[in-house]
């Protein structure tokens, strides 16, 4: 079976040919699977989005291909129409899209593009509404009126209503508080659940990558430094730090008590490592 | 996104770059002067002269300053069509209706170069010097006219403000325009009045943002207690140096020489 999603020897290159020239990507592959949850890491104005924007087709490949179930999704106009819809993109602070008179009306404005019915338009944007927590109320106001947090839930809520088969998000949770970034992974994981969506989200915090990606995909310079499970990603914390990156704040505690002779496995979640810590005291 | 180019400002480090933009302004106006009392091929010649000698200087790619010639090309043909037919005088051959003169195409020919040497002039204005620096020496120029109480520096950080504030917005449309394709917006197909519905997702956002972007810009300009422009210093001072003197000397001295040739000696 074909992956849903394939990326194919990717480079992109902004304003070739000009003073301004400058490489965003260069020959970045890789492929997400069905339902699965991968993080992509990298610091700021490494290429991140530029990455994201190639996967429904926004930007043009300087060279390489973006393939939807083994299909090119730039060989006709038609796939790269359908790539909009398969491929759900939130952006960085999404909130300032929105500009309809009200929240249901803003939220209705991908499911409609696709051409649906107003019924079934109504009926995914309602269940969006309901997915990332906004009240009956909060549907008719207008999206102005919304506190930021609200406001970036409108939005998310947005594409979500859009059901795409691979959701992508770029750092879903910036300049949220922390009960805020909680919120917002809540609702995804909800909605990945209930939908066996892929979802692929940017972020630069190796905890959220680290808590809720099944894959990572580490982005350094423009291209794939390292990409795998979190255990193995993890494994290679000295390179990670090399590149600048540095690991989540539990890898660093396990690292330390390894270096003061104590035998314990890497865990990269709070969780895991408490275990994996208690498991080493029962075994003294 | 980096590809936003404000104006046609190519940087660089050539004797045109380096020049202050107060001589090039200067300098501008008085080529444009002296190219509007040239006469003769002699006189016309020496402004051609003059032209490639600063476009050698400015080390801007020719294929550049044709490509901001490209824009004029129907007007020069225009204006060259119109006073090749339309100018009376001797007659050098008749087709139909159309008489064409030696009179006609003598001013059909200096209207051309005439045109083209200023856009190319012009050109090389606005690819050597940055629009802040062009609006310092502006300020700087238009000084005197605080005397009669024209707010010279109020329009000058308006213009300043204006100019920062393309790239920013440019680049939020483009994110914006983004987001909305995202949601399947379509905006390249459709009659006119489907493709002007279609910007609504795009300005709407774009103007709440702009107005988020002007207050908070107000909000930290009031913080640092400014006030307008009296009494204000600068962090770069406009300072003429050798290169300046070059300018000032090289076109004083050509457009002498044109108007000298065009007027005196009818060439």
């Amino acid at each position: 079976m074909t992956d849903l999603l394939t990326v194919e020897n990717l480079t992109h290159i902004y304003s070739p040919g000009t003073p301004f020239e400058k490489k965003a990507l260069s020959d970045v592959s890789f492929s997400i699977g069905e339902s699965e949850m991968t993080a992509v890491i990298g610091q700021t104005g490494r290429g991140k989005s530029t990455l994201i924007q190639h996967l429904n087709g926004i930007l043009k490949p300087t060279s390489g291909r973006v393939l939807i179930h083994g299909e090119d999704i730039r060989s006709d106009k038609r796939l790269l129409r359908a790539a909009r819809f398969a491929v759900g993109l939130v952006f960085q602070y999404p909130e300032y899209q929105l500009f309809e008179e009200t929240v249901l009306k803003d939220i209705s404005f991908g499911p409609k593009n696709m051409g649906l019915s107003n019924e079934e338009t109504e009926r995914r944007a309602l269940e969006a509404a309901q997915i990332v927590g906004l009240s009956e109320d909060d549907l008719s106001k207008s999206p102005f009126e919304l506190s930021g947090g609200q406001k970036r839930r409108v939005a998310i809520a947005g594409i979500l209503a859009m059901e795409p088969q691979l959701l992508v998000l770029d750092e879903p949770t910036a300049g949220l508080d922390p009960r805020g970034r909680e919120q917002i992974i809540g609702y995804i994981k909800n909605y990945r659940e209930k939908h066996r969506t892929s979802v692929i989200f940017v972020t630069h915090s190796m905890e959220d990558a680290a808590e809720n990606a099944q894959r990572l995909i580490v982005l350094h310079r423009g291209s794939i430094l390292m990409q795998g499970t979190p255990f193995e990603v993890f494994e290679r914390a000295e390179e990670l730090k090399s590149a600048g990156l540095g690991v989540p704040k539990v890898c660093e505690v396990i690292s330390e008590l390894r270096s003061r002779g104590i035998n314990l496995k890497t865990a990269f979640t709070p969780e895991a490592a408490a275990s994996v810590i208690k498991g080493a005291r029962a075994r003294d | 996104m980096t590809n936003i180019t404000l104006g046609q400002y190519l940087p660089g480090t050539s004797p045109l770059h380096r020049m202050d933009p107060r001589t090039k302004l200067c300098s501008l106006f008085i080529f444009i002067i002296a190219l509007f009392m040239a006469k003769g091929p002699a006189s016309y010649g020496l402004c051609v002269l003059f032209t490639a000698f600063a476009a050698i200087l400015s080390q801007v790619k020719l294929k550049l300053i044709l490509r901001s010639l490209r824009a004029i090309i129907f007007i020069v043909l225009f204006t060259a069509a119109l006073n090749l037919l339309y100018t009376p005088g001797e007659e050098i051959f008749k087709v139909w209706i159309f008489t064409v003169t030696r009179e006609g195409a003598r001013i059909a020919c200096a209207m051309a170069v005439r045109i083209i040497l200023l856009v190319a002039q012009s050109s090389l204005l606005t690819f050597t010097t940055s629009p802040m620096s062009l609006t310092d020496g502006l300020e700087t120029l238009l000084s005197p006219l605080k005397k009669i109480k024209v707010p010279v520096h109020e329009f000058a950080m308006m213009m300043t403000i204006a100019l920062r504030f393309i790239p920013t917005l440019s680049d939020e449309t483009n994110k914006i325009t983004s987001a909305q394709k995202a949601r399947g917006a379509d905006l390249e197909s459709g009659g006119l009045i489907k493709r002007a519905k279609a910007l609504i997702p795009i300005l709407v956002p774009l103007f709440v943002s702009s107005f988020r972007r002007a207050d908070e810009l107000a909000t930290a300009m009031e913080c640092r207690l400014y006030r307008g422009g009296e009494g204000r210093t600068r962090l770069h001072e406009l300072k003429y140096g050798k290169v300046d003197a070059a300018g000032y000397a090289i076109t004083v001295i050509v457009s002498a020489g044109v108007i000298v040739l065009a007027r005196v000696f009818g060439l």
